[in-house]
Formats: C-alpha cells, sequence, structure tokens
C-alpha cells in the first residue's frame, strides 16, 4: 500500500441481486490523501455504490478494497472512526433540532463532553447555524440541511469525508458555500470524497473519478482530461442568431463533429481529433471544458435529423400567446410555494424554468395544467382558463412528468396502447400511431420489455411519445432530463428543438443550468419566486459580459437577497 | 451506554414531537375500548318471542304469565299461526313457544305433554338463548305448579350461580379481553414503522457508519417503546377500572409484570416486521395482518379456542395475544392464579426471545 493512498481498489466487481447488470464493473483506482475528489458520472453510473463500497455498506461481488489501509469487509468498525460520510438526504433526523442532531451524532461517535463543546462551537461557526441551534432540521432550507449534514459528518474529526450528492436539491449558492468550505477542510489536510451528477463542478476537483454504467472511464486530474481537447473546441455563429437552426443543421451533416451544444447564444462544437475545419463555417477558438471531454471519451454526441418533426403534424393555429399565468400564487399553510407568478409563452418558443428544487417550479407547472388549483390568479392555456375549461385546456397539453411516470410494470407496447387509448385514440387511428411511434423512436427491440427495466434514456423517449399522441400544440416538460447522461440529454434536446421548429411550444423546468441555453425565454425560480425572467442573453447581460448561466443566476439571486434582506435573512 | 442514552433520548424526543404517536397510543386504545363497552354486546338481555296458547284451560293461562313476568323475554300473543310465522320470517319475534290444545289433558293423563318452541337458527347466539329461556321457564312453571296437576315433583332440580361474573356482565370479561387485542395492535403499530422508518429517510445509512453496534440500535429502540407501551397498558386498564366500572380482583404489580413480557413480544414482532420491511408502507400492510387479525382471530377472545380445527389450534399458541388474554382476564376476574400467569408468562418470555434473536439476525449493518 502507497503512503499517500487513502483508497486502493483494485478490481472491484459489483452486481446487485435480481439485476443483469454489473453496478460497479472492473474498476482500479487509487484516492489520494488530502485532495478533493470529484466522483462523477449520470445517475445510475455506481456513485453511491462505489462509496458505499468504500466504507462497508456494500459487499463488492469480487475484488478488493482497503480504505486508510483497512479492509471494509471485515473491519467496517474501525474504518467508521475514521471517516465522515453524509449520505443522499444528509441523514438527519428532521424532528430533532439543529443542536440535537450534533449532540446525537456527537454522542454516537463518542466524543467526551469537553470534546463536544469545543466542536460544536467551532462547527456552528464553520456552517453559519449558530443562530439556528435550536430550530427542527426538518424546518431548515436544502442549503441549511446540507451544512448541518456536513457538520454531523465532521464530528470526530475525520480524516477521510465522503459527500454523497451533497449538491443535489441545493440551489447554486449554497452549492458554492459548501464547495468553499470543503476547500477549507482539505487544506487541513482532510481527504474529501465528493460525488456529482453535473459535470460542470469537475473543475473544482484536484482529481476526479469519472464514472458512466459502472465503468471507470477516467480518473485523474480534471485539466489533463479537458487539455487533451486544446485546439478541438470552437464557437461559429449564424448570422441572424438562429442558433437552434444552426445546430441542427450541424447535426444533421455530423461529419467530423464531436459535439455541438448551444452556448452563450453561439454555437460551441468540438471537433474530431485531426480535423481543422467544419463546412464554410468561420470556427472561433472557445477554451475547453471538461464536459466537451467527457462526451469525447463516451464516444461523441448522437449526430443526425430528428425522425420526429419529419412526420409529425400538429394542429396549427394563430394565437400569439398560447400560455398565460397571470399573478399565480399557490399557498400551503404559511407557506407560499409560488408567489405571485406572472408570464405569457408565444407560439413556438421554448420556455424554460430554471431554479434549485423547491423553488416552485413543478408547483407552478402543475397550476397551469389544472393539476393544483392555485392559491389564487388565473392560467389560459390556448385562450382558456384552466379553472373553467379544465378538460378544454388540457386537451392542448402534452404533459411529461417527473421521473416519466410510465407504468413499470407494462412493456413499452402496453404503456403505448395504454397513453394512446386515454388519450382518446382507438381502431386504426390508433394502431397507426402507434407504428409511427414505435418507427420514430425506435421501439422495435424493446416492445416486450417492461418500462422498468429499459435504460433511461429510453424510458425517457417513451415518456416523450406517450405525451405527444394527441399531437398537442403545447408540451410540457418537467425535468425531462434530470438524471439522464449528457449524450441523451443532447439527443432529447435535438428532439425538442425539432418539434418547436414545427410551431410546437415547449414549456420545461430544469435544474441544469447549461440546459437554460437552448431556451429561448427564461424565468429565474427562486423561494416560490420568479425573480427575473428574459432571454438568457438579457439575463447574463444584467450580470455582466461572458458569464456563464450560473454565475449569472448566482448574482441575480444575490441581487434579490439584498433587496429582501435585512428583515427576511437566511429564509 | 452512553450511546444507548443519546439514541433514547433521540427517540423520546421523536416519539413526543409526532402526534401520530401519542394519538396511537392514547387515543386510538381509548375509542377501541369505547367501542368495546358501547357497541359490542354479547348478553342478549330481552328477546322477543311470540306465544300461542291453543289449549284454554284457565290454569294454562298461569303459564303463559310465567313467560309473561321473565325480564328476559318481550312477548306477544299470537292467535293465528301464519301470524307468527310471519313476524318470525320478518325478524319482528326471534322465536316462537306454541302450547298444543291438548297440552294439559296430557299432562292429566300422565302422558308426556309437548310444548313446541322455534327458534330462529340464523342467529345462532339468540337462538339458543330462546330455546333455554323457554325450557328454564316451563322448568319454573312445573317447579312450582306440580302440586295442582297431581304430578310428581320432578326429581332433580338445578340451581346455577354464576361465579367470578355474578350478573353475567359481558362487558366485565371483554373488555380485559379486548385490552390485549387492543394492545397487539397499538403495540405492534407503534413498532413496526420506526425501523423502516430510519431506513426510508436515511438515517440508518448515517447511524451505522457511527460507532453504533447492533445491541446500540436495537436498545435505542426497546427501551423508549417498551415506556410508552407500559404508558399505553396503564392507560387501557385505567379505562377499564375507573371509567367502565368493570372490577380488578387480581394484584397491579402482577398485572404489570404479565404486561411487561406481553409488551416485549409485542414489540419484538413489531420491530421484527419492521426490520424487514425497510418500507413504511410495507410494514404497517404487515402490522395489521400479521399482528392485529391473528390476535383478533386466534386469541380466544371473539372465538373459542377449544372448538377451532387442530391445525389451527396449534397456530393460535404463536399468538402472545393469546396468553395474554388469559392472565388479563383472570386478573380482573378472578384474583391471582398463579397456575395461570407462570405457564403463559414462559410462552411470552419465550416468543419475546424468540424475536428478539430473528430481529438481532437481520438488523443488518450493511445495505446488503
Amino acid at each position: 500500500m502507497k503512503a499517500d493512498a487513502v483508497v486502493e481498489i483494485s478490481d472491484l466487481f459489483k452486481k446487485f441481486p435480481y439485476t443483469s447488470e454489473f453496478a460497479l464493473n472492473d474498476l482500479n483506482l487509487e484516492i489520494a490523501k488530502g485532495k478533493i475528489i470529484g466522483l462523477i458520472g449520470p445517475d445510475g453510473a455506481g456513485k453511491t455504490t462505489l462509496i458505499r463500497s468504500i466504507i462497508g455498506l456494500l459487499l463488492p461481488t469480487s475484488g478488493s478494497i482497503s480504505t486508510l489501509g483497512l479492509n471494509p469487509v471485515t473491519q467496517k468498525s474501525e474504518i467508521n472512526q475514521n471517516i465522515g460520510y453524509m449520505p443522499q438526504k444528509f441523514g438527519l433526523y428532521e424532528d430533532l433540532t439543529v443542536i440535537e442532531n450534533l449532540n446525537l451524532y456527537a454522542d454516537l461517535k463518542g466524543l467526551s463532553e469537553k470534546d463536544k463543546i469545543s466542536s460544536f462551537k467551532t462547527l456552528l461557526d464553520f456552517t453559519e447555524l449558530k443562530e439556528f441551534r435550536s430550530r427542527l432540521a426538518g424546518d431548515l432550507s436544502g442549503g441549511m440541511k446540507q451544512k448541518l449534514g456536513l457538520a454531523c459528518a465532521l464530528l470526530g474529526s475525520p480524516e477521510f469525508l465522503l459527500l454523497d450528492e451533497p449538491s443535489v436539491g441545493v440551489d447554486p449558492i449554497s452549492r458554492r458555500e459548501l464547495m468553499k468550505m470543503v476547500k477549507k477542510l482539505s487544506l487541513e489536510g482532510i481527504t474529501i470524497l465528493w460525488s456529482t451528477a453535473y459535470l460542470d463542478e469537475a473543475e473544482h476537483f484536484d482529481t476526479c473519478i469519472l464514472l458512466n454504467e459502472g465503468k471507470l472511464l477516467y480518473s485523474g486530474s480534471p485539466k489533463d482530461l479537458t487539455k487533451t481537447l486544446c485546439d478541438r473546441t470552437f464557437f461559429v455563429q449564424d448570422a441572424e442568431g438562429k442558433n437552434r437552426i444552426l445546430l441542427k443543421n450541424i447535426l444533421k451533416d455530423g461529419k467530423g463533429i464531436t459535439d455541438a451544444v448551444i452556448q452563450a447564444e453561439k454555437v460551441r462544437i468540438v471537433l474530431d481529433k485531426g480535423v481543422s475545419s467544419f463546412g464554410n463555417l468561420i470556427l472561433t477558438p472557445a477554451e475547453p471544458r471538461f464536459e466537451d471531454a467527457v462526451i469525447d471519451i463516451l464516444g461523441g454526441c448522437p449526430k443526425g435529423e430528428s425522425e420526429l418533426s419529419k412526420n409529425l403534424i400538429f394542429d396549427s393555429h394563430n394565437l400569439e400567446y398560447v400560455i398565460e399565468a397571470k399573478a399565480l400564487v399557490k399557498k400551503y399553510g404559511d407557506f407560499y410555494a409560488v408567489k405571485n407568478n406572472t408570464f405569457q409563452v408565444k407560439k413556438g418558443e421554448i420556455f424554460g424554468l430554471l431554479g434549485p428544487n423547491g423553488a416552485g417550479k413543478s408547483t407552478s407547472f402543475k397550476m397551469l395544467c389544472g393539476l393544483i388549483t392555485p392559491t389564487s390568479g388565473s392560467a389560459r392555456i390556448m385562450g382558456m382558463d384552466i379553472r373553467h375549461d379544465l378538460s378544454k385546456a388540457r386537451s392542448y397539453l402534452g404533459y411529461m412528468a417527473q421521473k416519466f411516470s410510465l407504468f413499470g410494470g407494462l412493456s413499452v407496447m402496453q404503456n403505448l396502447k395504454f397513453f394512446s387509448g386515454i388519450y382518446g385514440l382507438f381502431g386504426g387511428e390508433q394502431k397507426e400511431k402507434i407504428e409511427q411511434m414505435i418507427e420514430l423512436f425506435n421501439f422495435e427491440t424493446y416492445l416486450g420489455q417492461n418500462a422498468d427495466e429499459l435504460p433511461l434514456g429510453f424510458k425517457q423517449r417513451l415518456a416523450l411519445s406517450c405525451a405527444l399522441m394527441h399531437n398537442p400544440p403545447i408540451l410540457f416538460l418537467d425535468e425531462p432530463t434530470s438524471g439522464v447522461d449528457p449524450l441523451t440529454r443532447r439527443d432529447f434536446w435535438n428532439h425538442i428543438s425539432s418539434l418547436v421548429e414545427k410551431g410546437v411550444t415547449v414549456m420545461v423546468t430544469t435544474h441544469f443550468m447549461d440546459e437554460a441555453e437552448y431556451c429561448d425565454r427564461i424565468s429565474l425560480f427562486y423561494r416560490g419566486e420568479a425573480i427575473e425572467t428574459g432571454t438568457p442573453i438579457e439575463l447574463k447581460d444584467k450580470v455582466g459580459k461572458d458569464c456563464t448561466m450560473e454565475e449569472a443566476f448566482i448574482a441575480l439571486i444575490e441581487k434579490f437577497d439584498k433587496q429582501e434582506s435585512p428583515h427576511n435573512e437566511n429564509n | 451506554m452512553k450511546i444507548i442514552k443519546a439514541l433514547v433520548f433521540k427517540e423520546f424526543c421523536q416519539m413526543l414531537r409526532d402526534p401520530s404517536t401519542m394519538l396511537i397510543a392514547f387515543i386510538l386504545p381509548f375509542i377501541l375500548l369505547c367501542v368495546y363497552q358501547f357497541a359490542l354486546n354479547l348478553d342478549t338481555n330481552t328477546v322477543s318471542i311470540g306465544l300461542k296458547v291453543e289449549d284454554n284451560r284457565a290454569k294454562i293461562s298461569s303459564l303463559a304469565a310465567y313467560f309473561e313476568n321473565t325480564e328476559y323475554i318481550r312477548l306477544k300473543h299470537y292467535q293465528s299461526r301464519q301470524k307468527m310465522e310471519k313476524d318470525m320470517e320478518k325478524g319482528v319475534i326471534r322465536g316462537m313457544v306454541i302450547i298444543p290444545n291438548n297440552f294439559s289433558t296430557q299432562i292429566m293423563r300422565r302422558e308426556v305433554a309437548q310444548i313446541q318452541v322455534i327458534t330462529d337458527g340464523s342467529e345462532t347466539n339468540t337462538a339458543n338463548f330462546v330455546a333455554n329461556y323457554a325450557s328454564a321457564i316451563i322448568q319454573k312453571w312445573l317447579n312450582n305448579e306440580y302440586k295442582y296437576w297431581r304430578i310428581k315433583r320432578p326429581a332433580v332440580q338445578v340451581v346455577s350461580r354464576f361465579w367470578y361474573n355474578e350478573e353475567l356482565n359481558s362487558h366485565w370479561f371483554i373488555l380485559p379481553g379486548a385490552l390485549s387485542v387492543i394492545m397487539t395492535l397499538v403495540g405492534i403499530l407503534l413498532t413496526a414503522l420506526v425501523i423502516s422508518r430510519e431506513w426510508e429517510r436515511g438515517t440508518m445509512e448515517s447511524l451505522i457508519t457511527t460507532k453504533v453496534t447492533k445491541t446500540d440500535i436495537l436498545l435505542g429502540k426497546y427501551i423508549p417503546y417498551f415506556c410508552l407501551g407500559m404508558a399505553s397498558m396503564i392507560f387501557g386498564v385505567f379505562c377499564c377500572v375507573v371509567l367502565f366500572q368493570v372490577p380488578f380482583r387480581g394484584s397491579y404489580f402482577i398485572f404489570a409484570i404479565v404486561s411487561a413480557f406481553f409488551l416485549l413480544s409485542l414489540i419484538g414482532q413489531g420491530f421484527l416486521i419492521s426490520t424487514l420491511a425497510k418500507n413504511q408502507f410495507v410494514a404497517s400492510q404487515a402490522a395489521l395482518i400479521a399482528g392485529f387479525l391473528p390476535a383478533l382471530m386466534l386469541s380466544g377472545l371473539v372465538y373459542p379456542i377449544s372448538s377451532m380445527p387442530k391445525p389451527i389450534q396449534f397456530l393460535s399458541n404463536f399468538i402472545s395475544a393469546k396468553y395474554f388474554v388469559g392472565c388479563s382476564q383472570n386478573l380482573f376476574m378472578a384474583g391471582n392464579i398463579w397456575d395461570i400467569f407462570i405457564p403463559n408468562s414462559i410462552f411470552m418470555i419465550l416468543m419475546s426471545i424468540i424475536f428478539y434473536i430473528f430481529i438481532y439476525r437481520f438488523t443488518a449493518q450493511r445495505l446488503d
């Protein structure tokens, strides 16, 4: 064992009972001491399984792990004494107060009364939770829960800290603060393993471990990986600013292209190795990103034209504003889930609701399609008031719910049949429609398989096809890309863009900041309020030139908080 | 030790802050006891009986008077048999007594005189009452009137008295028995959710990455829920004795000890369900199906175990409520009978131990 390695893993395999795939597939890696290590990969890549295996919560199917020089299979309790672990959802007792949670974990980790007092003081200062000592953990905001979870994990001065998706469900500011704290800890010599599904967090890490489908794609410095893409990343621009069409045309051809996405009112392309030009487009060199490199490793983004738009015909109409929300409010008890939300969406627009979990995006969404009755305010879909003409208004909507809400126990074919049936299709029409969907989305090989067993990308496609059964002029997508790997996300956006060209109006929620670039206009959600609405460029311009969407978001939130404070701090 | 203390403290905090816990521990038993007290009644105090006297000898009317003067019978006279049968069909009367026209003649001739008693067999319990009441009344009439008929005094006279429950008040044995079924529900409902809740909320994952041992986790759960269960039991007994005036003849101390054994076995059963389920929904379903229903059916409270088929009798041995029903009914009505408490307690202790072993075995310190 090397002196500077905290974890050594060799030939690690892990397979869960009743599954056919390996959750961890032939992992060999080392985690060096005193660094911040990012464990990066989409949901289902095996991040949590790896973390749990390292601390002995899961037993490997084969292969060996050594954590802090100990064997997690046999020496779990020794390992426990030297690590701090924050599971997903933070592992807090929501019905205990902040200080009670700390007290409990301090006792469980065997701290003496003297140590307790001093470490509580340090940790409460460190996490700025001092004022909230006697608040129930369940009443804390996502960011504060995350800090408390970290504080509990830090009790007993562990030398190795494992954080499982600490940035999920947390607003970007808290995310940034947590990262700062973790950097401070790393200076004190603590090794930190931080798992995340956000590729853009990679820049913060000393080293990163990139996982996909249980396999190790890369392990090493994120900068080194990014460097391999030097001279391959460029921006191209459309004179009229029609980037979506430009992107579509680039992907349609696709030769010599590794990746193409919309970024900062331009199209960012990554050229294949050895290729130096693309058609007659003017290429402006761009700084390579970690995500570019990941796409490169994954074999490049999906190319070609979306078949979807070619064949589907949508009801045409001449309304200018197809979705209108006027002063929508939803109150649960004293809590405003959505405060005074007003906006209008034009025909053929992609309108994005952006914000951290719990900001009120989904609630707004559900009010617009009549799933939740607003406390006050009104909403119109295609000119129909959802309060009065609910079923008429709904008939114009295609709705794709969070987590796709398919019938997991039914096969793909049965799902298609069911959803076409509830949209009122039957007989020959139904059959034709289903056949069309099968062809468009390439379901052929999966028809008999249960929806639960589908790969995530196909689940997403199936959900989309079910939402499109009745040719709706409006499409509502609630977190359509969460938990989906970057390649599938690109494919999905390609489909959506082509639908919009056909005149479909799309409303979408997302917590991926970079996806905002695909939208024509976005509304920033924060604590139940839409704090800003505008095109991505407008929003960024409010903050300053050349900033990313996330930076713009943080700056706008901070500005908003300043206006709100001082009477309403931290909540 | 410190760890257990911390866990117990945590559990008490959670318990006191969770209104549903208090609801299950105190309100639920109260409501159920009220249901047993006021809604369930196994005594048929008055039954409606139809009487048709075809024999018109004057002295026979004294027999009718005997029927009339019984507080347990609401008598209705009929002239027509058809009418009486119609009323029986409608459920207006639960039985008919017909005194045939040759009744007195038969007695005078020293022949075997016959009275027809027809009962509504669709309600077995009531039917038995009717039949028993009718024959008891006739017997009484004969005992008093034999001289007039110049027949021999009946050779044997049955004098019955009811011990332990002199007034034959069925609540006196239902409530102490119901306590057993109710506590099964309360005990299992309270505990079936608490371990699965920790798994579901992800807190168990944090717990098992600290110094905590299996024993710590289990004692940290047993102690607070045992205390809560005992509090709930005391409350239940209080309701029975003070509110519903059920006499308590045994020793409260022994009752407490027997209850403790009973609760340990219940908590064990609840925790076992909770440990195996790892999901609150499954746990609560399992609690009802595996806990409450068998206790209700097989504890001997509602259906006598001795009249069940042998395999089911055997099954009832694994229901701890069965042991407690016996103890509780005896303590309330009969007093301290060691021959009942000791074997029943031994069974309950055995069950507690077996459950604990299973829970210990299945409590995971890992996730797979």
